[in-house]
């Protein structure tokens, strides 16, 4: 079925000299043929382990979890399709939908709990929402907590513990093939780069629409813009803002979608220029959020006015007082904290300099742009900011030795939807986690305690109650001082139709779309 | 075939001709274990914990935990004595076995099969898309020193030379991918996709090769047996075809051996631009996820395919003068 592409690709190459001659003919990307929708996306696929890229897999629609999160927000039926819980919210019953394994096993309750079994301890999240045990009862898999945990249907999104079939794991419990129940399976996989999928013919919903999905990997922003400008793949996710503009020109659609990250400057509040609150925003006022976003972010929205973005409704706060650049109240904030101004311009107090190197790292290129910019702005109110770029770990190893003065990074806030998975290990947590890019030696009962409540509460209200305090303590605390939010930007080619942008980006919906001929 | 290489190595040198290539493998092959020592000491001197490198690695910087950083540590023995992980690296090499990558957990033979395949590939296409564009220029520019085209082509090739290769390679995606929409800007999977960065290697290439082969040819053109030739009645172009060609190749040889050389241990910013899966970008994310597993089998394999085409250049410079094993067989 690909020879005719492959051919003429292969003519073109051994024709370079006559090359001219082709001018007419149509882009060989326009040439390839119209069943296979064609996607380009950064993250490679290193190991078949969910824990690690388990992301992949459930965006890509090859794996499920019992529920599903909708790109709002809302938590919709997945493998269950309905649930109920008992009276003292320590036992769930799933009712499991009728569905098939991408090799033809049924899925029941006893085939859910040997998935359950083998991925709960690994898993990034579920393992921390108290799951005693797992039962297999009839067509339903009962989930028995230690105690109540309000956001549990959130945890169970997580698709490090997506459901697998028995025939997915060796004999030694690890993951030797991903066969789920998704609407595409893996036809034919070059990890870490590529992924070929097709069509799952069983699947319980509605059936793709399109038959074949080829899903790479390529790591490199300009290597992707350039794609997009060539309208080589059907979809490229990630897009560089810079290439925003030439994608747009050559025909691609242009989606943008402000998504649950920000990009955050960390403090250490053991450290005497960052102890005090009103110093920390002191340097938070000193900050010009638009210019960045708009120099930099090429996107003035994404200017951060508080932690959540607004994407995140029940956790974004109008009533919030936005964070804005105001550098006369920065100046009278630090003098009248006795930071008085040094002969240099820079400001200092018994003896400690106002100042300190900020870490981080060009994974994210962005970022090292974004500290040059913060190290002016700093200026302004006599902060002497120097920067250091390296590794994203090495933020995290001087968070843990005590090192760490500030740190730039960026987090990734809904790992599981309901962002409070990422802020009790951020705010609440009594270390510090590898990848959570949280505060450093900062501690605040009132945070900890509306976590916990919020974490044992299943009524809605209640629940509203504790988001509102623990985005109001932190915004007003500042142990992490937000600088952007983050846009995913999706170029589309226009020959496809049906795409959804979820900015939760749990799942990238594939199978609704479909493509013209 | 005995007689093949007599005629080849003429005198009986065969015999000299597989010492050398013994006593070459011999030293390749310690150099080898040497440089993959090496590998495994400056990356155990690098700062930080390798294995939250690898479990970053895995899973990318948002989805690591203490748990799994906790677990790759144990799992992969990176807890034990230096030493004891380096006994344990030599101990499995001693049975033919490189190890598995620390990051894909995939055999560290298989990776590098997988990416050297792509380099080779690519690499071979480049290199001699390079000397067909610099052997018939660089001859011509030799028959006709000063001339329009020598200075062209000098122009050219300095150009060339002094731009670094990601901007070769930006100028030909814009011109044939983006602009003339001809070839696809990036990927792996037909021929096409090879094209455009087997031209940026070819390009980089060929600018250094076309200045050697124009001054060998020059030099040939003005020895005494070049004049000669001409005075047994030889026509300039009959002179060169039997008594220049073969002495023009043999620093010319020696170079192409090096630039093979090079371009076989990967061209990170080429497969960076272009997506494609060598070698160099094997090695880069290996070393940056601390996977020294990978970097030592890189390491050896890296150099032992230095070695054999260093080897082979030899063997051809001794076919081409066999002058040259005199010295070597008393």
């Amino acid at each position: 079925m690909m020879s005719t592409p492959l051919d003429r690709r292969a003519l073109l190459s051994g024709a370079l000299a006559g090359a001219a001659a082709l001018a007419a003919r149509p882009t060989l990307a326009q040439a390839a043929g119209p069943a296979e929708l064609r996607i380009a996306q950064p993250w490679e696929v290193k190991t078949l382990q969910l824990g690690e890229s388990g992301f992949t897999f459930a965006r890509a629609g090859i794996t499920e979890t019992l529920v599903a999160s909708l790109p709002d927000g809302r938590i919709a039926p997945g493998l269950a399709q309905s649930w109920s819980v008992s009276d003292d919210g320590l036992q769930w019953r799933f009712r499991l939908r009728d569905a098939v394994f991408h090799d033809g096993t049924r899925l029941d309750a006893a085939t859910a709990k040997a998935s359950f079994d083998r991925l709960l301890p690994q898993s990034l999240y579920l393992k921390r929402a108290g799951i005693a045990a797992v039962e297999a009862d009839g067509q339903d898999l009962v989930l028995k907590l230690d105690k109540p945990f309000g956001p549990l249907l959130s945890y169970l999104v997580d698709n490090s513990a997506a459901l697998l079939a028995p025939g997915a794991f060796d004999g030694e419990g690890r993951v030797r093939a991903i066969i789920g129940t998704g609407p595409f399976k893996i036809g034919a996989a070059e990890l870490p780069r590529s992924l070929a999928l097709v069509r799952h013919e069983a699947y319980w919903g509605e059936k793709a629409r399109v038959a074949a999905v080829r899903y790479d990997a390529v790591g490199n922003g300009d290597t992707r813009t350039n794609i997009a400008v060539a309208k080589d793949a059907d979809i490229v996710f990630n897009l560089a803002a810079q290439g925003v503009g030439r994608a747009g020109s050559a025909g691609m659609t242009i989606e943008r979608v402000i998504i649950p990250r920000t990009h955050i400057l960390m403090l250490n509040c053991a450290k005497p220029q960052f102890a005090e609150a009103p110093v920390r925003r002191a340097l938070s006022m000193a900050l010009d959020r638009e210019g960045i976003a708009a120099g930099i972010m090429r996107n003035k929205a994404l200017a951060a006015t508080q932690y959540l973005p607004p994407t995140l409704a029940e956790w974004h706060f109008a009533d919030l007082a936005p964070l804005r650049q105001d550098v006369t109240a920065a100046n009278a904030l630090l003098d009248a904290a006795g930071w008085p101004r040094g002969a240099d311009g820079i400001r200092a107090k018994g003896g400690v300099r106002f100042a300190g190197t900020v870490r981080t790292f060009a994974n994210r290129p962005e970022l090292p742009v974004i500290a040059t910019a913060m190290q002016a702005q700093l200026r302004a109110i006599g902060f002497d900011l120097a920067i250091s770029v390296g590794e994203a770990q090495a933020i995290y190893e001087a968070q843990k030795d005590g090192s760490l003065e500030l740190g730039l990074s960026s987090r990734n806030l809904v790992i599981v939807p309901d962002p409070i998975g990422t802020i009790a290990l951020d705010y609440a947590a009594d270390s510090i986690a590898p990848g959570s890019t949280g505060t450093t030696n900062w501690r605040h009962d009132g945070v900890r305690q509306e976590v916990a409540r919020y974490l044992a509460e299943a009524d809605d209200k209640r629940r509203a109650t504790a988001r509102r305090a623990i985005a109001g303590i932190i915004h007003e605390e500042l142990p992490i001082i937000p600088v952007t939010w983050y846009d995913q930007i999706v170029a589309v080619h226009p020959r496809v139709s049906g795409f959804v942008t979820d900015p939760l980006e749990q799942r990238y919906f594939l199978d609704r779309v479909t493509i013209a001929s | 075939m005995s007689a093949a290489r007599s005629s080849f190595w003429p005198g009986g040198a065969a015999g000299t001709v597989l010492r050398i290539v013994a006593s070459r493998l011999v030293q390749a092959v310690l150099t080898a274990l040497v440089l993959a020592s090496l590998c495994f000491a400056f990356v155990q001197a690098l700062p930080g914990d390798a294995a939250l490198r690898i479990a970053a690695a895995r899973s990318g910087d948002d989805r690591v935990t203490a748990e799994s950083v906790a677990r790759v540590r144990e799992q992969e023995g990176l807890d034990r004595p230096l030493l004891a992980q380096y006994a344990s690296w030599i101990g499995r090499l001693a049975q033919g076995d490189l190890g598995h990558s620390l990051v894909s957990r995939q055999p560290v033979w298989s990776e590098l099969a997988e990416h050297g395949r792509f380099t080779l590939g690519l690499g071979a296409l480049g290199w001699l898309l390079s000397y067909a564009l610099a052997l018939p220029l660089g001859i011509a520019c030799g028959f006709r020193p000063g001339g329009w085209l020598d200075r062209g082509t000098n122009a050219l090739a300095v150009a060339l030379a002094s731009m670094p290769s990601f901007l070769v390679g930006i100028g030909l995606i814009s011109l044939f991918a983006l602009t003339l929409r001809w070839l696809p800007p990036a990927g792996f999977r037909t021929g096409a996709h090879m094209v455009l960065p087997a031209l940026t290697l070819a390009l980089g290439l060929a600018a250094f090769s076309v200045r050697i082969i124009r001054n060998a040819v020059v030099e040939v053109r003005g020895a005494f047996y070049m004049t000669f030739a001409r005075i047994r009645g030889r026509s300039a172009g009959s002179a060169f075809l039997h008594h220049g060609v073969r002495n023009a190749a043999i620093p010319v040889a020696t170079f192409a051996a090096l630039q093979f050389a090079y371009v076989v241990d990967g061209f990170v910013v080429v497969e960076t631009l272009f997506n494609y899966p060598g070698l160099g970008d094997l090695l880069v994310k290996s070393l940056l996820a601390r996977d020294v597993p990978m970097i030592m089998g890189a390491g050896m394999v890296v150099g032992l395919m230095y070695a054999a085409v260093n080897l082979l250049a030899d063997l051809a410079c001794i076919g081409l003068d066999p002058r040259r094993l005199a010295g070597r067989s008393a």
